[in-house]
């Protein structure tokens, strides 16, 4: 009887400790988002990193490898938006780069995010704090890569 | 029931008178009554006086001086159980401290925010769309790629 009793306190005691470590439940209601786009200019060469971009650094050289050397910023902008909100960036070359919201998956395990630059619209679903680029439009012999970055916003 | 009261007088009387006349027993008597002078003047008393009132207090208090038997806690019963059952207390114990150091290394372990990426869709006009993404390592960005001029540099 004792150990039995015993047991189940430990029982209860690995549950909290469980439910402690689990974190916060994130609600499932769309939230409002932080919209991150970063437009670098890439190159060959010579070798530069802009100072802004250094904290990239590590994520630029494990997507591109050795691909380029010389990454400079043209623009960093950032905006809290709610679903259906949108974010557009102007592009050096004229162009626009324009990102919109769609709110969380069913699940909440995704951001939903369509991308609209020049001819080419993509939808994605990229997890929270998620980081991906487009990249590929030509300009001033080097390749435009634009980072999207996305966070919800605790309120 | 008097005369079994009668009775056993009787035969204690007879017993003694038998004790009495047997040489024996007078050694043994003589004995008894030198352990018995000897407790009489050995107490301090005398009969009717009153034994002194600190010499019983000091008893007393070094009665309650002794130490006490072990009250039941919970501690004393888990070391009776681990005295009987270790494995009862050491593998919930050890269950106990895996648990926590699990979640302290789940609570504080750096946040790497996943860059998995799925694209659902897209529609393009022009040019060449590729999907540069490894489905092993999910820190790593995807890049859409998006290259009009065959001769792109990407």
């Amino acid at each position: 009887m004792g150990a039995r009793r015993w047991f189940g306190r430990t029982a209860v005691c690995l549950l909290i400790t469980g439910l402690l470590s689990a974190g916060p439940i994130e609600a499932l209601a769309d939230p409002v988002v932080l919209v991150r786009v970063t437009v670098i200019h890439a190159k060959k060469s010579p070798p530069f990193l802009h100072d802004r971009v250094k904290p990239l650094w590590d994520t630029l050289r494990k997507t591109f490898g050795d691909r380029f050397a010389y990454y400079d910023l043209v623009s960093s902008t950032e905006r809290e938006v709610a679903r259906q909100g949108r974010v557009v960036v102007p592009m050096p070359d004229g162009g626009t780069f324009a990102v919109e919201y769609r709110g969380v998956t069913a699940d909440g395990r995704f951001l939903k995010l369509t991308v609209v630059h020049d001819d080419l619209t993509s939808r994605v679903r990229i997890h929270d704090q998620g980081l991906f680029f487009q990249a590929g439009k030509r300009w001033q012999g080097g390749v435009l890569i634009v980072g999207v970055q996305a966070s919800s916003v605790s309120r | 029931m008097w005369w079994r009261r009668w009775k056993s007088k009787r035969a204690m009387l007879a017993a003694d008178g038998l004790r009495e006349r047997d040489p024996a027993n007078d050694a043994e008597v003589q004995a008894f009554q030198r352990l018995s002078r000897l407790v009489r003047d050995a107490a301090p008393l005398g009969p009717g006086e009153v034994p002194p009132f600190d010499a019983v207090w000091a008893g007393v208090e070094r009665r309650l001086r002794e130490p006490r038997p072990e009250a039941r806690t919970a501690l004393a019963g888990l070391r009776a159980m681990l005295e009987r059952r270790p494995v009862l207390v050491l593998a919930p114990v050890g269950a106990m401290i895996l648990a926590a150091v699990l979640g302290v290394l789940w609570w504080t372990r750096p946040a790497v925010p996943s860059n998995q990426c799925f694209v659902d869709s897209y529609e393009v006009e022009s040019g060449t769309v590729l999907i540069d993404q490894d489905p092993d390592q999910p820190e790593r960005p995807t890049v859409i790629w998006h290259q009009v001029d065959s001769r792109g540099e990407g």
